[in-house]
């Protein structure tokens, strides 16, 4: 194990260390201050995810997102204890979220960081240790430990026991294995399992816009930029609306996904070119599709006979989408009846469709639904978990 | 049609007169399987393929070989399977199932005896096999080590395997039939890593030499797992004539789902595609064909697969086209290298945490 970075003698010490009203006016300075550093680091041009972060963790950024928050004189919400965060391998800054998820709930947190070694992991780093030297922001950043460690299970074990609660991120596997470590009989965990996603268009909307480069730019950020492998990313597409225009909708999204693509300079690796032929060929076999168009080997797409939900929870990625025409949204409500479909973006679909759709269905299934292009930005309502309030504890005063 | 290309002499053939004969054959094969075997037509269909305008051998639709592990792929009907392949490659979990009739088993090992002995003469020879006699013990299911051992056996007079059970060097038994044979050619067939690990290096750190100056060593199929040793061919080569004084060192390219029309390597160092196969090197952009010298995925095409529809595949394998019918070794055809198996990609994205 490695300590990348803390501010503690020992492990006592952090155990000792108190926790902080939810909100805390400390932590949002610090949070302040800390994106005024992020944004003035001469690599942010480098690291556009870099800069959202530090756009998320401005003051008012931090006051709009809370401002329902209505202060009530008899419930006093606090931090729990220590929070105990698994961040996923592959993905450099969800470590960085989790853990201001962690501290606007007033927790302490060990942040297990990503095994591989992300530049954007160091920056951030960096910039703890310059703020270490003020001491306005001592009581914050004793409330940070980031560490590294690979699979140790005497590690996780460890904190796992000191932990209130534990928030893991990056799927079923994961989840599996910290478990095996138990948690003190008070503490929880917070589970971010292997979800799936799909995209929703409609074609009337589509072959009217004006702006569709701007659309498939969208789109390409939910799905290309991090190989169609976020679970966040769709790798369905539902068409709806006129079925007349639904070839020449495709035409001008495809061809306009394809110019951005191109753009974007996106390379394939063979092993995933690969990976999609032999996923297309198995579709074909099992009948699952008659048809499919490719475009080059980044974009390949499997005409769907029809959707069930074993094509809807393929982990085939880097650029592979099934797609299928729907006339009604409502017969989506089977589908969507499982609990591993995670986020629904859309284009040209009305909104009010969605809540008649779920809760009018009763559908289990769902829990985030955003516009083409939202799909990764951070929310600190996350797979139906409201963080900052789960992390949190709430006392009644009578 | 005159004669069939497998009556032919493996190299003999151009490039324009192998590619007429070979182009028939191909269209031919395409033909059959996508009447014969249900799931090959419905690719072909799937893209619209249609085999009447088939005009080049790029033009032949191929599979990707990984394809043989998630689906089972036949065109013959079960009572007709006589021998049932399998090949684990290297990605872990699923096997292939390669299923044979008479007719391609037959050509098999025609088609490999015509290769192999225009490397070693006509005659068969005393053979010396670096594997354990335990790989085929179960001749129902072969794996494809299995399957290479017993297909190179053809060429012996007399097999002596070179490990035990648990993959030791024989010594004894090596000595004695290095003694019995002295002065006579003989011949060496085994994986190469298998070659490498267990033979290689166990009898440099004996206290016997081991004089192989007569021998012809034949090793493939291993080269992946040696590319982590990061040991090169030449290497290997040059280690093995310092231990042994052997002269004669040829490596394969070949898979289970194409077996008996392999890539033998020449004494310069490159693979040949013999008249009954060809190999194509395609871009991973847009499987357009890449130009000499450019690393691109190997395709393999066979005239022998008419049992299951494997006659051209994509294979997961980097490697290179140097040039046709221009090797100074004097055999036509293509001739290239492989660089080795294609990364695994490295995927952005939110899964996979443990690690």
């Amino acid at each position: 194990m490695s300590i990348q970075f803390w501010t503690h003698s020992n492990w006592e010490s952090v155990q000792n260390e108190s926790v902080l009203s939810i909100l805390n006016t400390d932590v949002i300075y610090f949070l302040n201050s800390f994106s005024k550093k992020i944004t003035n680091h001469k690599e942010i041009r480098i690291f556009p995810e870099v800069a959202s972060f530090a756009f998320f963790c401005r003051r008012s950024n931090i006051d709009q997102i809370f401002k329902h928050k209505i202060n009530d004189d008899k419930t006093l919400q606090i931090g729990r204890g220590i929070t105990f965060h698994i961040a996923p391998s592959n993905v450099p800054l969800n470590f960085a979220y989790s853990l201001v998820m962690g501290l606007l709930a007033g927790n302490i947190n060990i942040v297990r960081l990503p095994s591989k070694n992300f530049r954007q992991v160091e920056i951030i780093i960096e910039i703890l240790n310059e703020m270490r030297r003020d001491s306005k922001y001592t009581l914050v950043l004793s409330k940070i430990i980031l560490i590294k460690y690979s699979i140790n299970n005497i590690i996780t074990d460890y904190f796992s026991s000191i932990c209130a609660n534990r928030v893991i991120w990056g799927g079923d596997k994961t989840i599996a294995k910290i478990r095996e470590s138990n948690l003190s009989p008070r503490a929880f965990d917070v589970t971010f399992s292997d979800r799936y996603s799909l995209c929703i268009i409609d074609t009337d909307q589509l072959s009217q816009t004006t702006e569709i480069d701007k659309l498939a730019l969208h789109f390409f950020n939910d799905t290309y930029l991090f190989d169609q492998n976020a679970c966040t990313s769709p790798h369905t597409l539902v068409w709806t609306g006129d079925e007349q225009k639904l070839e020449i909708s495709k035409q001008i999204f495809w061809s306009a996904v394809k110019k951005i693509i191109k753009s974007k300079k996106y390379t394939i690796q063979a092993s995933s070119v690969v990976d999609k032929l032999t996923y297309l060929y198995a579709q074909v076999i099992d009948e699952k599709i008659d048809s499919y168009a490719l475009h080059g080997n980044e974009i390949y797409l499997a005409n769907l006979n029809k959707l069930d939900s074993e094509t809807l929870e393929s982990h085939i990625n880097c650029g592979y989408f099934n797609e299928v025409y729907i006339k009604d949204l409502i017969s989506l409500s089977t589908i969507l009846n499982s609990p591993r479909i995670q986020t629904i973006s859309y284009f040209g679909v009305e909104k009010s469709i969605f809540a008649q759709l779920i809760s009018e269905n009763g559908i289990k299934g769902v829990d985030r639904i955003v516009p083409i292009g939202q799909t990764s930005e951070f929310s600190v309502v996350w797979d139906g978990y409201d963080l900052v309030n789960t992390l949190s504890r709430k006392i009644n005063i009578y | 049609m005159d004669k069939q290309l497998i009556e032919y002499l493996p190299y003999e053939l151009d490039k324009i007169r192998k590619k007429e004969k070979m182009m028939h054959e191909l269209r031919v094969l395409t033909s059959y399987h996508s009447s014969n075997c249900a799931s090959y037509n419905r690719i072909l269909k799937a893209q619209k393929f249609n085999v009447e305008k088939l005009k080049h051998i790029s033009e032949v639709p191929f599979l990707p070989v990984r394809l043989f592990k998630e689906r089972e792929l036949k065109s013959i009907l079960d009572i007709h399977v006589v021998k049932v392949v399998t090949s684990s490659g290297t990605s872990n979990q699923q096997v292939s199932r390669i299923f044979l009739d008479k007719d391609t088993a037959l050509s098999q090992t025609k088609v490999l005896t015509k290769i192999v002995s225009s490397y070693i003469g006509p005659s068969r020879l005393p053979m010396l096999i670096i594997d354990s006699p335990e790989v085929i013990k179960n001749r129902n299911y072969f794996s494809a080590r299995g399957a290479g051992i017993l297909g190179f056996s053809i060429f012996a007079s007399k097999v002596v395997y070179a490990l035990d059970s648990e993959m030791n060097l024989n010594e004894q038994v090596i000595l004695d039939f290095l003694k019995e044979n002295s002065g006579k050619q003989i011949l060496l067939f085994g994986f190469t890593y298998i070659v490498f690990e267990c033979f290689l290096k166990k009898i440099q750190q004996s206290t016997f030499h081991y004089d192989l100056s007569n021998a012809i060593l034949i090793h493939g199929g291993g080269w992946k797992k040696l590319i982590n040793l990061s040991i090169s061919d030449q290497e290997f080569k040059n280690q093995f004539f310092k231990i042994t004084g052997i002269k004669k060192i040829y490596d394969y390219y070949g898979m289970a789902e194409q077996t008996g029309s392999i890539f033998m390597q020449c004494e310069f160092g490159f693979l040949h595609a013999p008249i009954y196969a060809e190999i194509l090197i395609r871009r991973p952009t847009d499987f357009s064909l890449a130009d000499i010298g450019e690393i691109g995925i190997i395709q393999v095409l066979s005239i022998l697969p008419k049992s299951y529809p494997g006659h051209s595949l994509l294979t997961e394998d980097e490697g290179v086209l140097l040039g046709e019918d221009t090797c100074l070794c004097g055999r036509k055809g293509k001739y290239f290298k492989v660089i080795g198996r294609i990364k695994s990609a490295e995927i952005r994205g939110c899964s996979d945490t443990y690690e």
